[in-house]
Order: structure tokens, then C-alpha cells, then sequence
């Protein structure tokens, strides 16, 4: 893809667990092409984190381990580049916001003060400059009193106004690239739909690109321009946002689409996926999903099926496509 | 759907938090809720952060006093009983919890601690309590051979399916469940609710189901009450409530629900602005005027009450009818 | 009785992994901190001495004859005789045997007032804990030496009365980890669960909370150990304990101020045992909290 701002080749990442060694993220491919909204969902032990904390390095060290692939941005590999040049990239070429802002944000320190040492550190502001600049990031993120916020600490702020300081801080050099992972899940309703329309104006206005990890399908539906679906550190199926809901090609996104309770209410029974995620140790040369795929075929024990291009801009890793 | 099992009339309770030495200041969690639950139906409890649901739900069960009003269970005030006629209560009145990580004491195996409610209770034999445990680990489809492990040796939908064989145990009437699946994974949490139905029929519970999640609510409940502030905003049965919402602020939640089809994606603001305020100070006049686009001078003075607008729906707000159904 | 379970449609789900350490995983990491197993050792060889004290000890503890008075250290009395002639080695023995009697009672009556204490006081809370805490602030606000001191001048020396002193001073500080960590508790949702399916309060306490002191308590009598010892220590030397022919390091350590530069190792034994048994403790403490800790933060 020539027009991919960010690529992430074959990404290996273990983790050492006592006597184990735990593949993380095996095998996985994205790419994530200029001002689009790409979503990676998978439910838990899936493997999206982990993949959006190497992007940008932040797996600790032992246990984790980058076991393969690269990760290119702007023609050069993230996860072999020296450390300060990473650093650079870190929070002005790539940006990443949290599910919680309380544990992202210093509590001893106001606001303002962490505003200002992202807009020294990355754009060199000082002063007053520094200070003028939060206070246009504040009003960006459309944040309400933003003069008395940037004397709040973070105790005094809510979770809503919390994680729009981290999205002004995310922005305020213009990333080409914004992580967001799982930032709207611990967020009411009403304010997570706030901070979801937030994100697509700023994205129209700085042009930037978004990776959305998040396991809620109905934020990928309302939000997302191309999706991939992760199981067991494994991409499963990736295709355009409205194909994907439409028809799904792999049985455990079928089954997760089944899953949804719907807000029409015209499901009375929801279709549950059978056994749970590292129920059955699969062996190194099968299928992942085999053990609770209600269209299992013998091949799927034997082979590690490969993402393939089914369709047309649509693929997925399943021997029921050949 | 059959006789009236709980009653909640004037449900009030305030929390005094000292803020300082000589200020203290009243948290408003529920502020006068009246309810009413038939037998074998499914109630629904939602609203977003800071609205009361789950402080509603220890005061409905009897594990909260409440600072006004009272709860009634089969005619007999949950909030005096005492002795015999508490346990009794305690057996009819059951719980689940959100946080499968946090319901089960990690000290017992999981055979004691379904067990425990029939022992309380002088439920059996210790051979026949036995019994009774595998069939309720069957009943929620656990094996019953896991008896003897402990609760941090399953997984997140299991462990709330050991609190659910606890919750049945003594096979009572009515279950609370707050945010039983909101923590667990969307395929698990399917298989949870999925149970929770097959439970209610085959043991005829009737259930106050608590969440923030409205797909989970329009899924599980017969009959839905929204709650904001500690009030109740809007009360009605399933359908009327989803299809035809009265309370300007049911309308903005339903709104911010991201929907589940990428073609009907519309370019929309949020429908509501701010945060959900705090129910230490709450507004005056209709607490939900600060956020309301339809605001008038009649909300900022008065706060409306639970009026009837539709066969079996109530909404508490001064323009209902000039708004018509959302 | 039993309640109608037919269901449809249940699946059967198999265990998932266990993510948590076990006590065997406890003694291993035990093992592994070198400092908890300093301790362990030290304690360890304390405690078979003072337990083998009647068996190995060479001469009677309180037999001396004067004319071999403050002679050091020979084939006949390894580590010399004291100024009334007597076996140094035999009395810093059954010395031992008296601390460690002294530390077991001590504590034993301490945790049997302190723990009930401060589950009561933090479960109902109400004013048995306001009034609870005020009688706790009024004992702490004294340093521990001058109250066990003023409470031995009450109540007379000697050695029981050495170790009721000691257990009233070390109650304090019990009752306030205990109540801090029921006060914890009482919010997890298991023990509001356990009020939900209708458990009594004493069962709650017993079932439910106390399980989850052991940790914190265990490591805090390890660390209190080393303080009674000091205090028992400090109370003999000062006469108001053990009373004299019994042989008790502080006393030891008393009688034999008067001729410490003239023989120095008379002072020498007792000084370091004390020390060397105080530091064991704490060492083991700090072990024991390093292990048990993280379990206990990560629960």
C-alpha cells in the first residue's frame, strides 16, 4: 500500500510467564493508510494492546519481547530504531491515548503545567507561548472553563473532561498517526459519544489518521473506515467497515456479530460463541478458533490457516475460502 | 406476570460526606423512587454514572437502610425485619454483582462458597447440600467435578456463573443483578444473559436488572425505568420506552448509542453535551434542565413528577406533550 | 427441597488457567529472598537452643562459685563466667529459653486481645470504634518502653508480670492493622455478598475478613517478636522483670555493667545475643512482607 502512513509487518511479541512462553501477537499484518479510521477489535486475551503498545515500543522489556516483524513509519522500521529518535516520534509523529486518563496523567501536577511540558518538550514552547497554546488546545478539544482547567488537577476534573486533556495533549503536534486504545470504554454513554465526534472533527481538521482498538462493535460501526478483526494474537479478518458487518466472512466474527444484543430488540435469543479463549492449548500448527468453531473441517486441526484476500479488499484466515 | 413482589415507596437515601471539619455536605444517590415489580417480570434499572441505580438496588435487597421511605417485599418491610423473618428475607432476596473478580472470596473453593447459602439457611443434610451444589453448578453449566477449586482458577464468565448458582442457591423469588455482564467479554456476556433467561423460566425468578447498557436492557427487560440524579425520569414497558421514548433525556441516551449498521451512520453531534453532573448538588427545578435542549422556565423552577402519559408509562417531564414521543 | 434445574440450552465450560500463586508458590519465593532466610536461620538456631537449653547446657545456670568469677573464655567455660562465677554459655541458654517464653506468651495474649479487637471495632464501627481509637491514640501517644515501664512499676516484676506489660503495649499497634485491613474489606463485594446471602455478622468476621489478616499479622508478630524481646530486655535491666538468680539477657546485661571494661565479654554475650536474635526477627519480617505483600496488593 503506497499510501500507508503506518504498516505493521508480521509483528511477533511473547511474553515469558513463569515456565511458558506466551504468544501475545503471532503473525500479524495492518496497514493504516492516510486520514482513515481503522479499527482493531478483539475481546480479552485477543492481542490488540499488545499490538498497539509495540507500535510505539511500550512493551516492558522483560516480559515482553519483540520476538519479529517490523513496524514502518515513514519508511523506517519503529521497533529497530534507536532509542531517541523513538522518542521523538513518540507523542508528535505518533500519539497514544489510554483507557484511563487518571493513571495517564500526573496527579501531582495541574493541568496546565502537563500541557505545557508536552508543548516544551515536543515543539520547544515556553512562556507565554506555551500557556496561549494549551489554552487553544483546551478549546479545540472543546473543553469547558479552559482558563480554571489549566489550574485543576487531575482529581478535580471527570473522566470526560480527563480524557479530552489526554486528547489535547495527543494532538498538540499534530500527529499523523493517533492510537486510541480502548479510550472510550470506561466512559458513559453519552460522554463517550462526545468524545467519538470529537476525534472525527479533529481528524478532519489535522488530517490524521486513527488506529480505534476497542472491543465494542458498535463504536467500530459508528466510527471506523476499515476494520480488523484479532483472535488469540492472530488477525482473523480485516475488510472495509460496512462489508464487514454485512457479511462477515469468519465464523468468530460472525459469531461475535451474533452476539450483540441489538437495540431494536428483535433478537430474543443471542447466538453465544461455544468454550472461551485458552480453554483447549491449541497446538502450534492448527487453527486457533478450531476448538469452538461451529464449522470446524478436519484441515483446520492440521494447518495455521493465512489471511488471504477472499474478496476484493476483503480478507480473512479461514480454510472455508480455500 | 402475577401479584405485586416489591414495593418501594418514597425510597430516599442520602450520604453525608465530611468534606472538611465543619462542612458536610448530603450526596443524593436516590432521591424518592417509587416502584413497583410483579412476579416473574423482568425489570430494568438504567442510567448512566452517578445516577443511584446500584444504590438502589442495596436499598430494594435490604442491605442499605434507607434515609426515607420503604421497601416492601410480599407486604413485609425488608428495612425492620428481624430474625426469623430477616433470614426468611435473605433467602427470597438475592444478588449479583458487576466484578466476577471481586464477588467470590478467594479463600473458599467454589463449592463452599455456593454452599455457604444452604448452610446459613439450614438448607439440608451435609450429604444432601452435596447434592444440591451439583445441581446447581449443572444448573449454570459448570461441571460439578470443579467443586474443590478456587474462584481465581476460572475465568471471568465462569466466575459469574458460580455466583449465580450462589444467588439461586436457596431458590428465591427475586434476584438484583447489578451490571452482571458489563465486565465480561461481548461472547461471553451473551452466554450470561442467555442464561439469566433460561434461569428465570425454569425457576420462575423475577429480576431488577441494573445496567448503563441499553442493548442489554432492550434485550433482558420487560419493563425499563431510567433513572438520572437519583430520580426516576421515565418509566415504561420495553417497547414504548425504545420506540417511543417521552423523557427528553431517555431521547439522548437512546441517540448516543452507537447503532450496529456502518450504512446508517449519520454525522451527528452527541445528543448530550457536558457531563452527568454530580448528585451532591443537584439542579434546581428538573435536574436534567442544564442539559436539555428543550429547556423552559418552567424546568428551571419545578421539578416535575411521574406522571402517566401512555398506558403504563410515566415520564417526569413538564413538556412531554408538547414534545410527543421521540 | 432441591429446586427444579432443568435448563436449556446451558454449555459446559471447562477451568481456565490459574493466574495466582498457591502456598507452595509462597515458599519458593520465601526461599529466594535472602534476607527472610538470614532470618529464618538465626531465628531457627534460637529457637532449638532455647528449646534444647535444659539438655545441652553445660553447668546449672545459677550454680557459680565465686572464686572463679569473671574469667574469660576457656575450655571449661567457653564464653566465660560472670561476676558470681557462673557459666556464661548455660545462663545465655536457658536465657534464651526465658525470652522465647516470654515472646510466645507475650504475643500469644497480644493477638488473642488485639485481633477480636480490631474486628470488632472496624465491622461495627459506630462509637465502639471512636472509642476504641481514642484508647488506642492515648496508648500510642506514650513511646512503648515508658509504657510498658510505668505498667511494670503498677503491677510489680517478675517474670509473668514481664510479659502481661509487654502484651498490653504491643496491643495497640494490632488492633490498628487489624482494623485497617477490615475496614479494607468490608467494601469487597464478597463480604457485601456473603450480607446477601444472609450470613451472621461473627461469620462474616471469621469466614470472610479474618482470613484476609493472616497475611499482615504474620508479618507484624515477626517484627513484634524483636520488640518484646528488647522490651523484656529492657525492663529486666532496669530490675523491674525477671528477678535475679533467673537468668535473663537484660538482667544479664544489668548485672554486668559494673564490670564491663574490667571483663568485657560478660556484657558481650548478652549484648549480642540481643542484638543478633532482634535483627534475625526483623530480617525475617521484612522477608515475610516482601512475599506476602504483592500477594496481598494483588488480591
Amino acid at each position: 500500500m503506497t499510501d500507508a502512513v503506518l504498516s505493521v509487518r508480521n509483528l511477533q511479541v511473547q511474553f515469558a510467564a513463569d515456565d511458558r512462553v506466551v504468544r501475545a501477537v503471532d503473525g500479524v499484518n495492518l496497514d493504516i493508510v492516510r486520514g482513515e479510521t481503522v479499527g482493531l477489535v478483539g475481546e480479552t486475551g485477543s492481542g490488540k494492546s499488545v499490538t498497539a503498545l509495540s507500535i510505539l515500543g511500550l512493551i516492558p522489556s522483560p516480559p515482553g519481547r519483540i520476538g519479529g516483524g517490523e513496524v514502518l513509519f515513514g519508511g523506517r522500521n519503529l521497533l529497530t530504531m534507536p532509542a531517541r529518535e523513538l522518542r521523538r516520534i513518540r507523542g508528535a509523529g505518533i500519539s497514544m491515548i489510554f483507557q484511563e486518563p487518571m493513571t495517564s496523567l500526573d496527579p501531582s501536577f495541574p493541568i496546565g503545567s502537563q500541557l505545557r511540558e508536552t508543548l516544551a518538550v515536543h515543539l520547544g514552547l515556553r512562556g507565554r507561548d506555551a500557556t496561549r497554546e494549551a489554552l487553544q488546545l483546551l478549546d479545540r478539544v472543546r473543553m469547558p472553563h479552559a482558563a480554571r482547567v489549566l489550574r485543576q488537577y487531575p482529581f478535580e476534573l471527570s473522566g470526560g473532561m480527563r480524557q479530552r486533556v489526554m486528547i489535547a495533549m495527543a494532538i498538540s503536534c499534530h500527529p499523523t498517526l493517533l492510537i486510541a486504545d480502548e479510550a472510550t470504554t470506561a466512559l458513559d454513554v453519552s460522554v463517550q459519544a462526545q468524545v467519538l465526534s470529537l476525534l472525527e472533527e479533529l481528524q478532519e481538521q489535522l488530517g490524521m489518521s486513527i488506529l480505534l482498538i476497542t472491543h465494542d462493535l458498535g463504536v467500530v460501526a459508528e466510527t471506523c473506515d476499515r476494520v480488523y478483526i484479532m483472535y488469540a494474537g492472530r488477525i482473523v479478518e480485516s475488510a472495509p467497515v460496512d462489508v464487514l458487518f454485512h457479511e462477515p466472512l469468519h465464523p468468530y466474527t460472525q459469531g461475535l456479530l451474533a452476539a450483540i444484543p441489538s437495540a431494536q430488540g428483535d433478537r430474543p435469543r443471542l447466538e453465544a460463541i461455544p468454550g472461551e479463549l485458552g480453554a483447549v492449548p491449541s497446538g502450534p500448527g492448527e487453527c486457533l478458533f478450531a476448538s469452538r468453531c461451529p464449522r470446524v473441517m478436519p484441515r483446520c486441526r492440521s494447518e495455521v490457516p493465512l489471511v488471504r484476500e477472499v474478496r476484493p479488499d476483503h480478507n480473512a484466515a479461514c480454510f472455508l475460502y480455500g | 406476570m402475577g401479584d405485586v413482589l416489591l414495593r418501594a415507596e418514597g425510597v430516599t437515601k442520602h450520604f453525608p460526606i465530611r468534606e472538611h471539619l465543619l462542612g458536610r455536605r448530603l450526596l443524593r444517590a436516590v432521591d424518592g423512587v417509587d416502584l413497583e415489580l410483579a412476579r416473574g417480570e423482568t425489570l430494568g434499572i438504567v442510567g448512566e454514572s452517578g445516577c443511584g441505580k446500584s444504590t438502589l438496588g442495596f436499598v430494594l435487597l435490604g442491605l442499605l437502610p434507607p434515609t426515607a421511605g420503604r421497601v416492601t417485599f410480599l407486604g413485609r418491610d425488608v428495612h425492620r425485619a428481624a430474625g426469623r423473618e430477616l433470614k426468611r428475607l435473605r433467602r427470597d432476596l438475592q444478588v449479583v454483582f458487576q466484578d466476577p473478580y471481586g464477588s467470590l472470596n478467594p479463600r473458599m473453593t467454589v463449592g463452599e462458597i455456593v454452599e455457604r447459602p444452604l448452610i446459613v439457611h439450614r438448607l439440608g443434610s451435609a450429604a444432601e447440600r452435596r447434592l444440591q451444589v451439583a445441581e446447581l453448578f449443572r444448573a449454570v453449566g459448570l461441571r460439578p467435578e470443579m467443586v474443590s477449586r478456587y474462584p481465581h482458577e476460572f475465568s471471568g464468565g465462569q466466575r459469574q456463573r458460580i455466583a449465580l448458582a450462589r444467588a439461586i442457591a436457596t431458590s428465591p423469588k427475586l434476584v438484583v443483578a447489578d451490571e452482571p455482564t458489563s465486565a465480561l467479554d461481548v461472547s461471553v456476556q451473551a452466554k450470561i444473559l442467555n442464561l439469566l433467561k433460561d434461569l428465570q423460566a425454569s425457576l420462575g425468578l423475577t429480576y431488577v436488572f441494573i445496567s448503563h447498557d441499553m442493548r442489554v436492557i432492550r434485550h433482558m427487560c420487560d419493563r425499563v425505568a431510567v433513572m438520572y440524579l437519583g430520580k426516576i425520569v421515565e418509566i415504561s414497558g420495553k417497547d414504548a420506552l425504545f420506540d417511543g421514548p417521552r423523557h427528553p433525556y431517555t431521547r439522548a441516551l437512546l441517540a448516543d448509542v452507537p447503532g450496529l449498521d456502518p450504512r446508517q451512520r449519520r454525522r451527528r453531534q452527541p445528543a448530550l453535551e457536558g457531563d452527568p453532573p454530580s448528585p451532591m448538588q443537584p439542579p434546581a427545578g428538573c435536574r436534567f434542565h442544564p442539559r436539555c435542549p428543550f429547556a423552559q422556565e418552567v424546568c428551571r423552577a419545578t421539578e416535575p413528577a411521574l406522571r402517566p402519559l401512555g398506558p403504563a408509562h410515566l415520564a417526569a417531564c413538564h413538556l412531554a406533550e408538547t414534545l410527543g414521543p421521540g | 427441597m432441591s429446586t427444579s434445574t432443568r435448563v436449556v440450552g446451558a454449555s459446559v465450560e471447562p477451568a481456565a488457567s490459574p493466574p495466582r500463586p498457591g502456598r507452595s508458590e509462597l515458599f519458593r519465593r520465601l526461599r529466594k529472598n535472602r534476607g527472610a532466610m538470614v532470618g529464618l536461620g538465626i531465628i531457627g538456631v534460637y529457637v532449638a537452643l532455647a528449646l534444647l537449653s535444659h539438655v545441652i547446657a553445660p553447668y546449672s545456670p545459677t550454680a557459680g562459685t565465686l572464686d572463679l568469677r569473671l574469667q574469660g573464655p576457656s575450655r571449661a567455660h567457653w564464653l566465660g563466667t560472670d561476676e558470681l562465677g557462673r557459666d556464661l554459655l548455660s545462663r545465655l541458654l536457658y536465657g534464651a529459653g526465658i525470652s522465647l517464653e516470654i515472646q510466645t506468651t507475650s504475643v500469644l495474649l497480644t493477638l488473642l486481645v488485639g485481633v477480636p479487637w480490631g474486628l470488632l471495632s472496624g465491622y461495627y464501627g459506630g462509637w465502639i470504634d471512636e472509642v476504641s481509637m481514642r484508647v488506642i491514640d492515648v496508648m500510642l501517644a506514650f513511646p512503648g518502653i515508658l509504657l510498658a515501664i510505668g505498667v511494670a512499676a503498677i503491677i510489680g516484676g517478675g517474670l509473668s508480670n514481664v510479659v502481661i506489660a509487654v502484651a498490653i503495649v504491643s496491643v495497640p499497634e494490632f488492633v490498628r492493622l487489624v482494623r485497617g485491613v477490615v475496614l479494607g474489606m468490608r467494601k469487597l463485594e464478597f463480604v457485601v455478598a456473603a450480607r446477601g446471602i444472609g450470613e451472621s455478622a461473627p461469620a462474616i468476621m471469621l469466614r470472610y475478613i479474618l482470613p484476609g489478616t493472616v497475611a499482615p499479622i504474620v508479618v507484624q508478630t515477626s517484627i513484634r517478636m524483636a520488640t518484646v524481646l528488647l522490651f523484656a530486655a529492657s525492663l529486666s535491666f532496669l530490675g523491674l522483670g525477671v528477678q535475679p538468680p533467673t537468668p535473663d539477657w537484660g538482667a544479664m546485661l544489668s548485672n554486668a555493667r559494673e564490670y564491663m571494661f574490667l571483663a568485657p565479654h560478660v556484657t558481650a554475650a548478652p549484648g549480642v545475643a540481643i542484638t543478633v536474635v532482634v535483627i534475625g526477627f526483623n530480617l525475617l519480617g521484612d522477608g515475610l512482607r516482601d512475599v506476602l505483600d504483592p500477594r496481598m496488593r494483588g488480591s
